[in-house]
């Protein structure tokens, strides 16, 4: 079975793109967890738990809210065959921080039990999964530059050899310099004639790092 | 398909620096936990499982190499080099992959629990793992898996997958953490530490101990590899998200029934209907020791033997999986079963099959099971052929 990217969705300096289409853009000065706020509240403001999460899942979420939109994944697959891969550079290294903080003076030691759980890395998968019931294959990994290789090869062992029809894939980034995100929604089809829609690392590149052409074949900015 | 066998294992941790002195310790009865002092200014003690640093230190100095590494990037050294060095394995070539398990790494150098002065880049998981990746010469830069207290677990499903699919020959496993204030402090303020060493499924049991340790196995699809008379062989397994809550598993275990029954799925298909034996994950939480034993009693589990290892070593995080599969290959190796230390009455509330006691009986399968923060579970199946 040939895997293809049906939809992606990419945030990156303060935009946020679908199929290459930019939907929301703001102040390239702003900083990221304002921007991210910003979005939530003027594009999807329907799940107050957003605003419990660290910088990480919310950008998880926002990222995947946007990816799924109007492409209820329900319909097509039950919610044991829809997977989850993640790549991500940083861990919770910046929720690290603060919650050391939280605990650094021994004068004013007051642990946040709340922020101790997203010094956990996955639990930003944890969050999308909650919001969309997903409950397949979840898979975080970790590398210094983006690993697509792994990251196709990873995504395909999940349909080959684990029986996911369905799989959100892609990069989860936030340090304390920049952030981005790139999730593709990945499905099985036999019949892709179109090279561009291939789930592999050559296009997940292209898409990702060029960003010279889209779904459509037309250019972004 | 290429078939998966366990072809060497090492654990490192206060009960050893060796599977054998591990699992010879474990069976005498041994726990590695202790109360910590002096304790931090905590109203509760604080009991865990630490590795000595100066018998770390003084076996870390007889090996080659010269370069400045943190207490896990010592201990994650030893125990590779322990696990290679018991077969003739090329592993720096491109048919070996080395996969990572750590949840929080070096976080000792972010709280100051290290005393040594590493640069900062150190703190990336990433940078462990271009660690032994220069340090062991490998050609493939390492996969680092964390998804909390089931990284082990993942790790071990993800090789098997990448070998059976025949993209690697080799995987190794390393799976490895430290317990540094971080990591105390954050389960403490959680109220999921225990008073006293951890009970798993005892009517007492009041939360997990901590503990460190690191573990290495090697998968290999190279039957040439195997070393003992019993081999160990690799049946499947899953991994799932109950999609929940973050920090608590679902009541009724949905997300670990699913990944058990896939496991029982593919063990079938190779002909196996039987488990002998489950590895629980068992940390002692009230809520985890509940919703193991309803997923347990949901998949038709409940008569089989099951123990927690955590007694003896605590709650490894990264490294759980990893020492508690091969404890479990070990039970195969050696057919026996092991009691699950600091268990006295059932305390959870349907019933399952707890090893109170050393038990010799031939055990030919096992199931290991773990459960992690952020709704994931893991399960997978080892089996013994001759």
């Amino acid at each position: 079975m040939k895997l293809m990217i049906s939809d992606y969705c990419i945030v990156k300096n303060n935009s946020v793109l679908k199929n290459g289409l930019i939907m929301f853009e703001s102040d390239k000065e702003m900083e990221g967890k304002i921007f991210f706020d910003l979005f939530y509240r003027s594009q999807i403001n329907n799940y107050p738990k957003y605003y419990k999460m660290d910088e990480l899942s919310k950008l998880a979420f926002i990222t995947a809210e946007t990816l799924l939109q109007g492409n209820s994944i329900k319909d097509g697959y039950t919610n044991e065959e829809t997977a989850i891969v993640i790549n991500n550079s940083s861990s919770s290294l910046e929720t690290d921080k603060k919650y050391y903080e939280t605990i650094r003076n021994i004068n004013e030691f007051f642990p946040s039990p709340a922020l101790f759980v997203y010094t956990l890395p996955n639990i930003m998968i944890g969050e999308v999964c909650i919001r969309n019931k997903i409950m397949g294959e979840s898979i975080l990994f970790i590398s210094k530059e983006w690993d697509y290789n792994s990251l196709v090869s990873n995504v395909e062992s999940l349909f080959s050899c684990a029986g996911m029809k369905c799989c959100l894939a892609g990069i989860v980034e936030l340090s304390k310099e920049y952030y981005e995100s790139f999730l593709c929604l990945v499905e099985g089809n036999e019949n892709i004639h179109d090279p561009r829609i291939l789930f592999n690392e050559e296009n997940l590149k292209r898409i990702f790092e060029n960003r010279k052409g889209n779904l459509n074949g037309t250019i972004n900015r | 398909m290429p078939e998966v066998f366990e072809v060497s294992d090492n654990i490192i941790s206060p009960l050893g620096f060796t599977t054998k002195e591990n699992i010879d310790n474990i069976i005498r009865g041994k726990s590695g936990i202790t109360k910590l002092v002096p304790p931090k200014d905590y109203d509760n003690s604080i009991w865990a499982s630490l590795v000595d640093k100066k018998e770390l230190d003084l076996k870390f100095s007889r090996l080659s190499g010269d370069g400045l590494y943190s207490k896990l990037e010592k201990m994650l050294i030893l125990s590779i080099t322990q696990a290679i060095s018991q077969i003739a394995i090329d592993y720096t070539d491109e048919n070996t992959l080395l996969i990572l398990s750590t949840t929080k790494g070096n976080i000792d150098i972010l709280d100051g629990t290290s005393e040594l002065q590493l640069p900062a880049e150190r703190i990336n998981l990433w940078k462990i793992a271009e660690i032994l990746q220069e340090y062991f010469r490998l050609k493939n830069t390492p996969l680092v898996i964390s998804t909390a207290c089931t990284s082990g677990v993942a790790a071990i499903i993800t090789g098997t997958r990448l070998i059976s699919e025949n993209k690697y020959t080799n995987v190794i496993i390393a799976g490895g953490d430290i317990i540094s204030d971080f990591v105390i402090s954050g389960f403490n303020s959680l109220h999921a530490l225990g008073e006293g060493a951890c009970k798993p499924f005892d009517q007492n049991r009041t939360g997990l101990s901590l503990g460190e340790a690191t573990g290495t196995l090697i998968l290999s699809s190279e039957k040439k590899y195997i070393r003992s008379k019993q081999a160990i062989k690799y049946l499947g397994g899953a991994t799932s998200n109950d999609a929940n809550h973050i920090s608590a598993p679902a009541r009724d275990g949905k997300g670990l029934v699913q990944v058990i029954n896939s496991s029982l799925i593919n063990a079938k298909k190779n002909g196996i209907g039987r488990i002998d034996f489950i590895s629980a994950h068992g940390t002692a939480t009230s809520y985890n020791d509940e919703t193991e034993a309803i997923a347990i009693s949901t998949t038709g589990l409940s008569e089989v033997p099951v123990n927690s290892f955590k007694g003896y070593w605590g709650h490894t995080l990264g490294a759980a999986g990893v020492i508690e599969s091969i404890a479990a290959i070990e039970c195969i190796k050696r057919n026996i079963l092991i009691p699950s230390l600091g268990f006295d009455k059932l305390g959870v509330s349907t019933y399952l099959n707890i090893i109170p006691e050393i038990r010799y009986t031939t055990i030919n399968t096992v199931l290991k099971i773990s459960s992690g923060f952020g709704g994931f579970n893991a399960a997978t199946i080892f089996t013994g052929i001759i």
